[in-house]
């Protein structure tokens, strides 16, 4: 196994994985989209709402807003040992405006300093004079396969690594005027600018009449290409969905010892 | 790629109340782009002089890439100030 | 998580179902599996997506399909940590 890391930020990365299966690529893709948990808005309840939304389009559009995650701090509510909700498991926002105003993501007050909107500029409704609205909303971890916005992941996916092999080239230039993601160049040959960027379209590969650009997919190298909504930085998620798979694991072989 | 957003008015379009938080296709939130999608789009009209123009540049500067996104702020149709008037 | 049901269970043969799992462990667990030289067949089911818990089938050639599998898991675990030893170092 080895990995190479492109491209790292708080938001996105990129890297490429290779030397693994196309199950153990595939798993951790799945791992960071369905199974890591981040907290999100769960359950509101409104005691004032005169805007234009209905409660449950407000209660939508209030549970799709990211919020920062520490997920150190906090438990899946299903392995917490209260009963109905404590500060281990859950979260109070509350929002109390009257218009005329545009409510923001900004305007939710948090009981906890560290749980607050990822971005502050989000419109929730824009109100009119004389409405209102009012409302306490509860926040919990949950994952990604029960609802997208327990999602930490947004459009996290892989690719097999592009080859391209340029032998025999009569400097016609065809291939480079084709390439729709501009990564070939002519030199004395053709050259190759950015492998990775290929999308393996293999317009080239037509455009070539001698035939001296072939383009491959190396089958056990995957590029990663992966972004965070926010919730928590894009390191962390990449790390939390390997020890998810790693978890389900564990509980397998412990499962399995009692069994002959 | 260049975006164009064509002139219409709104009432004669169905549309959302709001602009929706995330891309429903990747989940990206894109909302927080509005105001300043909707103000800059609005500057260049009135600066060509036409409803007809191109926003590809002024998406590619928000940071909204993909096509999936785009479209969410392309074709929305604000209508909170139009319901307003029915509550 | 974790909880299991063995549904049948023979010398070389072994049929369980994972409660809760899905293709994201699954898939990886039959491929981990299916290195094993020692495995003639493993390949999983799940008869309604979304509703049905997956069932897991595994036949060796001679040796103990339980054995079998709980290598195939200790192989996963490792790659994780062997993953996130790698990823982290190459982040820095």
């Amino acid at each position: 196994m080895n990995v190479d890391v492109i491209e790292l930020s708080e938001s996105r990365a990129q890297f490429v994985l290779s030397g693994v299966s196309s199950a153990f690529a595939n798993a951790l893709r799945r791992s960071m989209m369905a199974e890591v948990p981040s907290l999100a808005i769960d359950d509101v309840n409104i005691y004032e709402n005169t805007s234009v939304l209905y409660d449950e389009v407000l209660a939508l559009r209030l549970g799709l807003i990211p919020l920062r995650t520490d997920l150190d701090l906090y438990v899946l509510r299903s392995e917490c040992k209260c009963e109905d909700g404590c500060p281990r498991c859950q979260v109070s926002l509350t929002l109390s405006v009257e218009g005329p105003k545009t409510v923001y993501s900004g305007d939710l007050q948090s009981s906890d300093p560290k749980v607050v909107p990822t971005e502050t500029d989000i419109p929730i409704v824009k109100l009119k004079k004389d409405q209102k609205l009012v409302l306490e909303a509860i926040a919990r971890l949950g994952k990604g396969k029960d609802h997208a916005k327990w999602q930490p992941a947004v459009a996290c996916g892989y690719k097999n690594l592009p080859k391209i092999v340029i032998s025999g080239c009569d400097r016609c230039g065809a291939c480079v005027d084709v390439c729709p993601k501009n990564i070939l160049k002519l030199n004395e040959t053709v050259v190759v600018k950015d492998e990775i960027k290929c999308s393996l379209c293999h317009l080239c590969e037509k455009a070539c009449e001698s035939g001296a650009i072939k383009i491959s997919a190396d089958p056990a190298s995957f590029v990663f290409s992966v972004e965070a909504d926010g919730s928590m930085p894009c390191m962390e998620m990449v790390l939390r969905a390997a020890d998810e798979i790693k978890k389900k694991a564990k509980a397998l072989t412990k499962s399995l010892s009692g069994v002959t | 790629m260049a975006g164009l957003e064509q002139g219409r008015s709104d009432k004669s379009h169905t549309g959302d109340a709001m602009i929706p938080i995330r891309c429903f296709t990747c989940g990206k939130v894109i909302s927080s782009v509005w105001d300043e999608y909707k103000k800059r789009a609005e500057e260049k009209k009135k600066e060509l002089g036409t409803d007809d123009i191109e926003v590809g540049d002024i998406l590619d500067d928000l940071g909204i890439e993909r096509y999936c996104c785009r479209r969410m702020l392309m074709s929305h149709v604000e209508l909170v100030d139009v319901l307003a008037q029915y509550t | 998580m974790g909880e299991i049901k063995i549904l049948r269970k023979t010398k070389q043969e072994l049929e369980l179902e994972l409660k809760g799992e899905d293709h994201t462990f699954l898939n990886a667990l039959k491929s981990a599996l299916l290195q094993n030289e020692g495995v003639k067949i493993a390949t999983y089911d799940i008869e309604y997506p979304g509703i049905s818990d997956p069932v897991l089938y595994v036949r060796t050639k001679d040796t103990d399909p339980i054995e079998a599998l709980k290598d195939a898991s200790a192989l996963l675990s490792k790659q994780c940590d062997e993953f996130k030893r790698k990823f982290k170092k190459k982040a820095q």
